[in-house]
C-alpha cells in the first residue's frame, strides 16, 4: 500500500491529468443534460438519479447516439444493436493493462473497468508510471475525477434547463461555450503525438 | 411521462449492460490465466492499436466540429505543434481549445459554413434548445448580421426549418419579424414534413457573389408541396386541403 504523500502526489499527477478532460467532460454532461431537461418540469427530482444512472453508461460517444436514438423512439433491439456496433472498439481496451491490474481486488477492477472511457484509457496508457501499486491508484483516481465531472455535467445541465429557464437564456451559454468540446479533440492529439513518438524513442 | 422514463431508463439499463459487458471481456477470457499475458501481445495493443484506435477516434471526434472551416484544423496542428516545442499537455490542450473557440465564435469561422439548404442539414434550424445555424447556436438577433455577411440578397426567399416538437413558436415568430426588419423580406417557415430536399441547380433568386445559399424547393405553412424526387430542378407547389 501507498503511504500518504506518496497517495497525495498520485492524485495530484491524476487530477492535473485529467484537466482537459475536466473541461470535455462538463460541457458535454451539460450537454447530455440540457437534452435531459428539455423533457419539462416533472425531471426535476430526477435529475440526482439521472446523474447517477448516466454516470453508469459513462461514454462519450454513447452520450452523443442515446439522445438521437431516444428522440426517434427506438425499440430495444435496435438500441443494442447500434450500442454493440458503435463501442465495439471497448474489447480492445482491457488488453494492454491486463497485466497491470492483475491483483488489484474484484470491485476495484470493477469499478476500473467501468470508468475504461476513451479518454481515460489513452491517459492510463499514456502514463509513464511503472510500478503497480502505484498505477493502479492513479487509474482509480483518474477514474473517479473522471466520473466526477460528467455526473457534475450532467446534473449541472439538467437542473439548469429546468430551474434557471428565465434567468439566463441557454442560447447564451451555449454561445459562449461552443467550441470547448476541443478540448477532447486536443487531448488525443496530445496522447497520439507522445505515443507515434514513443514509436522512434523505442525503435 | 412515466413511460417514457420507464422507456429511458431500459434505454439506460441496456447500454450500461453492453458497454460494461464489451469493457469487461479481456479481463473476464484473460484475467484468470495462470501466467500473464506475453510482452509481445502487450506491446501490440498497447504500442501499435492504441495510436491507431485514437486516430480514429480523432477523426470522429472531427465530425462534431465545424469541420468544413479551417478553425479545428488550424487549431489541431497549432495543438501539436506546440506540443512537440513544449512538451506540456496541459499547456498544448488549453491553448489548442481557446485558439479553436476564438477562431470558432469571434473571428466568424462559424458563417462561412452557410453553404446549402436541405432538409438534413438547414441552415437556419429552429428547435426546442434554440436557432441553430450549421450546428452552432446563434442569438436571433443576430441571423440576420449572418445572412448580411454571407452576401445573402435580401430578395432571396430564407427558408427556416422548424422542428416538428417545437413548444414554443415564439422564436420563430421572432426570428421571422428580426429578418423582416433587418430587409429579409421574404423570411418562409418550413417543417420537415411540409419541405421536400431538392437543391435547385438553377435557382431562380439572383445568386449570392460567394455562390452560397442554394435556394430549395419548399412550401409556406398554408401550402402542401408534392415530391418531385427526381427532378431537382423543377419545384411544384400544390394548395393544402387542411
Amino acid at each position: 500500500m501507498l503511504d500518504k504523500t506518496k497517495n497525495r502526489a498520485v492524485l495530484r499527477r491524476a487530477f492535473i491529468d485529467s484537466l482537459p478532460v475536466l473541461m470535455g467532460y462538463t460541457s458535454m454532461g451539460f450537454a447530455a443534460g440540457v437534452i435531459l431537461g428539455v423533457l419539462g418540469e416533472a425531471v426535476v427530482p430526477f435529475a440526482p438519479v439521472w446523474g447517477f444512472l448516466s454516470a453508469l453508461i459513462f461514454s462519450g460517444t454513447t452520450s452523443m447516439s442515446i439522445p438521437s436514438l431516444i428522440s426517434i423512439h427506438r425499440n430495444f433491439g435496435t438500441i443494442a444493436l447500434v450500442m454493440l456496433a458503435v463501442n465495439f472498439r471497448y474489447v480492445f481496451y482491457g488488453f494492454p493493462l491486463l497485466n497491470r491490474w492483475r491483483e488489484v481486488p474484484l470491485l476495484n477492477k470493477a469499478f476500473l473497468i467501468l470508468g475504461l472511457t476513451d479518454e481515460t484509457y489513452a491517459l492510463e496508457i499514456a502514463s509513464p508510471i511503472k510500478e503497480k501499486a502505484r498505477f493502479v491508484r492513479y487509474c482509480t483516481y483518474l477514474a473517479a475525477l473522471n466520473l466526477s465531472y460528467w455526473i457534475v455535467g450532467i446534473v449541472a445541465g439538467t437542473l439548469f434547463v429546468v430551474l434557471l429557464k428565465g434567468l439566463c437564456p441557454i442560447e447564451s451559454i451555449r454561445y459562449w461555450t461552443n467550441g470547448i468540446g476541443f478540448s477532447m479533440v486536443a487531448l488525443f492529439l496530445v496522447i497520439l503525438v507522445d505515443q507515434v513518438r514513443g514509436w522512434f524513442v523505442h525503435a | 411521462m412515466l413511460d417514457q422514463a420507464l422507456y429511458l431508463l431500459g434505454v439506460i439499463a441496456i447500454c450500461w449492460a453492453i458497454i460494461f459487458a464489451l469493457r469487461a471481456v479481456p479481463f473476464l477470457f484473460f484475467g484468470s490465466l495462470k501466467k500473464p499475458i506475453p510482452k509481445k501481445i502487450e506491446v501490440f495493443f498497447g504500442n501499435i492499436l492504441s495510436p491507431i484506435i485514437i486516430f480514429c477516434i480523432i477523426i470522429w471526434a472531427y465530425s462534431g466540429l465545424a469541420y468544413r472551416t479551417m478553425a479545428p484544423y488550424i487549431a489541431g496542428f497549432l495543438t501539436i505543434g506546440i506540443h512537440l516545442w513544449r512538451r506540456n499537455a496541459l499547456m498544448s490542450v488549453i491553448i489548442g481549445t481557446f485558439a479553436y473557440m476564438t477562431l470558432v465564435n469571434l473571428c466568424g469561422c462559424a458563417s462561412q459554413r452557410i453553404v446549402t439548404l436541405d432538409k438534413e442539414n438547414p441552415s437556419i434550424h429552429v428547435t426546442n434548445l434554440g436557432i441553430k445555424i450549421d450546428d452552432n447556436f446563434v442569438e436571433e438577433k443576430e441571423v440576420a448580421q449572418l445572412l448580411i455577411d454571407n452576401d445573402i440578397p435580401k430578395t432571396r426567399v430564407i427558408h427556416i426549418l422548424v422542428d416538428d416538437d417545437l413548444r414554443e413558436l415564439k422564436t420563430s415568430k421572432n426570428l421571422m419579424a428580426s429578418l423582416c426588419a433587418a430587409g429579409y423580406s421574404r423570411p418562409v417557415l418550413v417543417t420537415k414534413q411540409h419541405a421536400e430536399v431538392e437543391v435547385s441547380k438553377t435557382p431562380k433568386y439572383p445568386q449570392a457573389a460567394t455562390g452560397g445559399y442554394t435556394p430549395v424547393s419548399s412550401s409556406s405553412k398554408t401550402s402542401k408541396q408534392k415530391a418531385t424526387p427526381k427532378k431537382p430542378t423543377k419545384i411544384r407547389y400544390k394548395k393544402a386541403h387542411e
